[in-house]
């Protein structure tokens, strides 16, 4: 096709990038029933099968024809595992999930027109048959079903799969049930939803066959093929109650072989205890609830639209804040009733403000495991591919966090991973002698904590030689000696973040090429982040990430400097202080000052800003209390002088546009209510200014 | 008067791009649905032309839709054409046994699509 237009382009990237992910977790649940040993779910497959079918289609159409091709073995090795015909071994395993990663790079190919090599396909694809060969083949029984004999009406509208687990659940010794019933058009998706929650715990929904043949033009008339072992009446008591009120009724068998006869003289053999406890999902509300769910999975929306819901709440919130005003106002002058009617609605709009405000909020949350699924893969390729046994525990994959801070989060965690799993743990050898389990370990956990989440990752490797961290850091002129002798231990090992820093010589294939931790750093940095690093030698090293949980919506401290208003974002701000002129000491022409043992930076804002003119400048008496907002970025710390902290309130950034956008310093504006419109500082910048500047140096604490 | 077209396909890239093709090769309106229910749902609403569906979708699939405009008094005639990926040869056949009128594989050319829509519908 003609050149896509980037609208276009960004909808097929998305509609991709959601099937892999799909892919991906239903292959890590089949893995995960596989080598434990339990049941597997058929949909499981079945669901990865129809994952590269649609990707297939999709890479298609935008003329990607090495992915398409790709898609196309993969599709056909998924459809002889889902049809029975192939056994699934860990090498199979190997290259469904070397797919995954696959597609990752031709999506990121395809963002820029362009698509996977040839070569990285055709070596792929030489992989995928080895793998093939290997497993063995599954002879498919022939036999007819098992007694049914279903008319070839029925047969010609079933997919091949659909026959297949016909076959398969026949095989089993499961019966096959008719449900029927009348489904309203407008209310059918929800009734095959509760009749599919109310079944599953007692079978396996086959197939659907909705009939022509109904009167009504607005009702369809539905039947239902359901396998399952458990009798009769416990598949309608399951469903009795059900909205739909629905006919059940077994699929008669013919006499045929003696087989047959056998389970009639004695009652269906392999069947459940009679009694099956009904579904605990059963009640409406839940079924409803369930329902509600399947349809918001389904919609996507450009996180941009919910910037601009966002915006227009913002600015919901500053008329709030005029109405208040307002209010105060009147009643100062009068109380009447009509006042307190007011009062009443006005602070009725501010809980509803409230809501509206942290359900948008909601709405751009995501777990965490979209990213920790995508770890899990890695580690599980790495290891295979260093021989170094591995373990990954993950926790915390539920916690959420801003959808534009779990997509920037992937790289910076992928990378310390990789680090961890290359030269954190040590060989197998190596960790015997050292008297440690022969497999390691790497945790990854979160947790959230008030407006903030933090990412924890550990191992339980060699640990972090800060001595030798320093060394370098020394020979690359990074740091001089005299700093050095000031650190502590941690603050040495935080030296690692420099730019230039980097203890191997050679970078491994493993934790990539010349992207070093300060690269981790900055990423973390521009989501308004913090990284730390702990390590005890021997015993390993552990990362914390402290991240907010959105950028859309913050809070802020409101501060006055020289008269003006600024907003400091509360996602960077450690801790606030009062600090008496006679604290301040002057080292190197430097204003500091000692907190808890460390040396802390100063920087006026007013001097930042130039907001006073030098023969303005009143000398500070020794009794004027100064304020100073210790801001956090990364591992680098700096007190902001101000001259009064106003109040804490939530802001919404709105951009200065880009004729201002070059502005040092000033991360953009927002709206305080009374049309008073106040500069946001940022942060990062500033803290980055000044670090190159080499004033934060030495502030690392 | 533009022939009226019910487009059944999970993926809105695929919907969005045969929308496109169609549009651009003659007087169409077109009414995108993305789940077998969804079409059902849609069929009685208005008179559609020519159906276009996809065959694997979830719970109720393209056959089985074919299987019900087949047996329908008021769509028995229109016209279904499948889009579908190759390499289901089963699938392909069985759509054409239930009566579709044509099985289109994916990927396909935009003049491919509008090539076969007017074999089905000569005013188009």
């Amino acid at each position: 096709m003609a050149g896509p237009s980037d609208k276009a382009l960004n909808e097929f990237l998305s509609e991709a990038q959601e099937i892999v992910e799909t892919f991906n977790r239903n292959l890590l649940d089949f893995d995960n029933q596989r080598s434990s040993g339990q049941a597997i779910d058929p949909d499981l497959i079945n669901e990865s099968f129809r994952a590269v079918h649609s990707l297939k289609g999709l890479v298609g159409l935008f003329g990607l024809t090495q992915t398409g091709e790709m898609a196309h073995a993969l599709e056909n090795l998924l459809d002889a595992i889902r049809l029975g015909k192939l056994d699934v071994r860990p090498e199979t395993m190997d290259v469904l999930f070397e797919a995954v990663e696959l597609f990752g790079q031709a999506l990121a190919a395809a963002s820029t027109g362009g698509d996977l090599e040839p070569t990285v396909v055709s070596g792929y694809l030489a992989r995928l048959r080895s793998a093939r060969d290997a497993a063995g083949t599954v002879e498919e029984s022939d036999d007819q079903f098992g007694g049914y004999q279903f008319p070839a009406s029925l047969l010609s509208v079933l997919t091949e799969y659909e026959e297949h687990r016909l076959r398969e659940n026949i095989k089993s010794g499961a019966m096959i049930y008719r449900v029927s019933g009348q489904f309203d058009l407008m209310t059918i998706d929800k009734g095959i939803e509760e009749i599919k929650q109310r079944s599953k715990p007692v079978g396996e929904i086959v197939t659907y066959l909705p009939s022509g043949d109904s009167s009504d033009p607005n009702m369809l008339e539905l039947q239902i093929l359901i396998a399952s072992r458990s009798p009769l009446a416990a598949l309608r008591e399951v469903l009795d109650g059900a909205d739909v009120e629905v006919e059940v009724e077994e699929v008669p068998r013919t006499t045929t072989p003696a087989m047959t006869a056998a389970r009639r003289a004695a009652p269906p053999p392999p069947v459940e205890p009679a009694v099956v406890t009904p579904p605990p999902v059963a009640r409406d509300s839940d079924v409803a609830i369930g329902t509600l769910r399947s349809v918001s999975q389904s919609v996507r929306v450009d996180i941009r639209k919910l910037d601009a819901l966002m915006n227009a709440v913002g600015e919901l919130g500053i008329v709030h804040a005029g109405l208040e005003r307002l209010l105060v106002e009147l009643v100062s002058k009068n109380l009447s009733d009509e006042c307190r009617a007011l009062r009443h609605e006005v602070r009725a709009l501010e809980r509803k403000l409230a809501e509206l405000q942290s359900g948008i909020l909601e709405v751009r949350m995501v777990p965490l495991r979209q990213v920790f699924d995508k770890l899990t893969r890695v580690v599980r390729k790495v290891s295979r591919s260093i021989g170094k046994q591995i373990r990954l525990e993950i926790s915390g994959g539920d916690t959420e966090l801003d959808k534009l801070i779990v997509e920037e989060l992937s790289d910076p965690l992928m990378h310390i991973i990789r680090n961890a799993i290359d030269h954190g743990i040590e060989s197998a050898g190596e960790r015997v002698a050292a008297g440690k389990p022969e497999i390691g370990t790497v945790s990854v956990s979160a947790l959230q904590q008030g407006n903030r989440v933090m990412v924890i990752v550990s191992d339980d490797g060699r640990g972090i030689d800060e001595e030798r961290i320093a060394e370098v850091a020394l020979q690359r002129g990074l740091v001089d000696a005299a700093d050095l002798r000031e650190m502590t231990r941690r603050d040495r090992l935080n030296l690692m973040f420099l730019p230039g820093m980097s203890t191997r010589e050679e970078a491994t294939a493993l934790s990539g090429r010349g992207v070093g931790l300060d690269v981790v750093k900055t990423n973390i940095a521009h989501l308004s982040g913090i990284i730390d690093v702990t390590s005890t030698p021997g015993h390993g090293t552990q990362w914390t990430i402290t991240l907010p949980i959105t950028l859309a919506i913050i809070q802020a401290i409101i501060v006055k400097v020289a008269g003006r208003t600024y907003a400091v974002p509360l996602n960077s701000v450690v801790e606030s202080l009062t600090v008496e002129p006679s604290e301040i000491r002057t080292v190197e022409g430097r204003e500091v000052v000692t907190l808890r043992n460390h040396t802390l930076r100063l920087a006026r804002v007013a001097d930042i800003f130039g907001l006073r003119a030098p023969d303005t400048v009143t000398p500070a008496s020794p009794d004027d209390i100064m304020y100073v907002i210790v801001v956090g970025i990364a591992q680098h710390r700096l007190g902001l002088v101000v001259d009064e902290l106003v109040s804490q309130q939530d802001i919404v950034i709105k951009s200065l546009g880009r004729a201002l956008s070059a502005i040092r310093g000033i991360a953009g504006a927002t709206e305080l209510g009374g049309q008073r419109t106040v500069l946001v500082l940022d942060v990062p910048g500033l803290v980055e200014e000044l670090v190159k500047r080499g004033v934060a140096k030495e502030v690392a604490a | 008067m533009a022939v009226r077209v019910l487009l059944v396909d999970d993926s809105k890239t695929t919907r969005a791009f045969a929308a496109a093709a169609l549009e651009a090769g003659g007087d169409v309106e077109i009414t995108e649905a993305a789940t077998g229910i969804e079409a059902l749902k849609l069929l009685p609403r208005q008179q559609f032309d020519l159906v276009i569906t996809d065959i694997n979708m979830p719970d109720i699939n393209g056959l089985e839709l074919i299987k019900f405009t087949r047996t329908h008094e008021d769509y028995k005639n229109t016209p279904v054409l499948i889009i579908s990926t190759e390499g289901r040869d089963t699938d392909q056949r069985r759509a054409l046994e239930l009566g579709a009128n044509e099985y289109i594989i994916k990927p396909f050319e935009p003049d491919q699509l509008v090539a076969a829509v007017r074999r089905h519908l000569s005013r188009y």
